[in-house]
């Protein structure tokens, strides 16, 4: 018995234990910090409503339709961003001072949230929204009503879109 | 008889006690620091966030002719209060390569970060890079990261 007991330890001790594997761990801790921002891009630095004499359509639809617009978010649940489009003014003729009123250009959303919406002077619209960080496109089309009373001339005015958090 | 069991007795202690006296001391595995830390960055202008430090692995394998891994092994994703960042969008790059290799954390199957075969004494070191994502909702995020060195 104790020859059998001493023969399976001298087994043990020179084919199975070298066999056994050995570990040995270590633990690496990894943070990371992630702020809020946001970031916005227009494919297009101007807008062109040229006069064409076509009386069939009520509007002139701007030659750079339709503008892809980008935004870059993250966002802190449960924060939302507004994506809002402002004039400060009329368009304006520079040479003359006459005016085009602001009113008179609509917008509109394309794609899953279509919608549509007319500039207002000094107030800024929103256009779009978003609750959730990402990179999120849409894209946005300008028209100019015709109009009897706009006198020939060239007008201009910015326009201003703005991300909003509330 | 009795002789014949004293020999084996004594070959038995005498062969059984240093092999595990030395194995204890023949794995060695030392990582520096033990906590790194990814700085937010703007995505557009920096799309790999290069961790705050440079890990630095020692490891030493004495007095067995076996093969040896080196695994990595995430407890899971990143994760902070509310959100997670999925823990395969951080990478590493390891010199010298062989014996490691580069690589993507993962939170089910432990990655192969090195192997051999052999007694060894090796010093390496390993960058980690955070994909920087846009998706990513603002917090302070946190995982453990586990090394696990098997001899065979």
């Amino acid at each position: 018995m104790m020859k059998k007991l001493l023969l399976l330890l001298i087994t043990f001790s020179l084919v199975i234990h070298p066999c056994l594997g050995q570990k040995e761990t270590s633990r690496l801790r990894i943070s990371a910090s992630v702020l809020p921002r946001t970031a916005l891009e227009i494919d297009s630095g101007t807008l062109s409503f040229i006069s064409t004499g076509d009386v069939i359509n009520s509007m002139i639809p701007a030659a750079e339709n339709e503008i892809e617009i980008t935004v870059k978010l993250r966002l802190k649940n449960p924060d939302k961003v507004s994506l809002t489009v402002s004039i400060p003014d009329d368009l304006v003729d520079p040479g003359t001072g006459n005016r085009i009123p602001a009113e008179n250009v609509h917008w509109r959303i394309s794609g899953q949230n279509e919608h549509s919406g007319k500039l207002a002077k000094g107030i800024p619209q929103i256009v779009a929204q978003w609750n959730k960080s990402g990179l999120w496109r849409c894209r946005i089309s300008f028209f100019l009503e015709k109009s009897e009373d706009y006198i020939a001339g060239n007008y201009g005015q910015k326009i201003i879109f703005s991300l909003m958090s509330f | 008889m009795k002789i014949k069991l004293k020999f084996l007795l004594i070959f038995a202690i005498f062969s059984l006690l240093p092999l595990s006296f030395s194995q204890a001391q023949t794995v060695y595995l030392q990582i520096t620091p033990h906590s790194i830390n990814f700085t937010d960055a703007d995505p557009d202008l920096q799309p790999l966030i290069q961790a705050s430090e440079p890990v630095i692995l020692e490891l030493e394998i004495n007095n067995t002719p076996s093969d040896w891994t080196l695994t990595i092994l995430a407890h899971g994703d990143l994760q902070s209060e509310t959100d997670i960042i999925p823990v395969e969008n951080i990478s590493w790059s390891v010199s010298p390569s062989p014996p490691f290799f580069n690589g993507k954390l993962n939170k089910i199957q432990p990655q192969i970060l090195g192997k051999g075969k052999g007694p060894v004494k090796i010093s390496a070191q390993i960058d980690f890079y955070l994909e920087n994502k846009w998706d990513y909702s603002p917090g302070s995020y946190s995982q453990l990261i586990l090394f696990t060195l098997t001899v065979l």
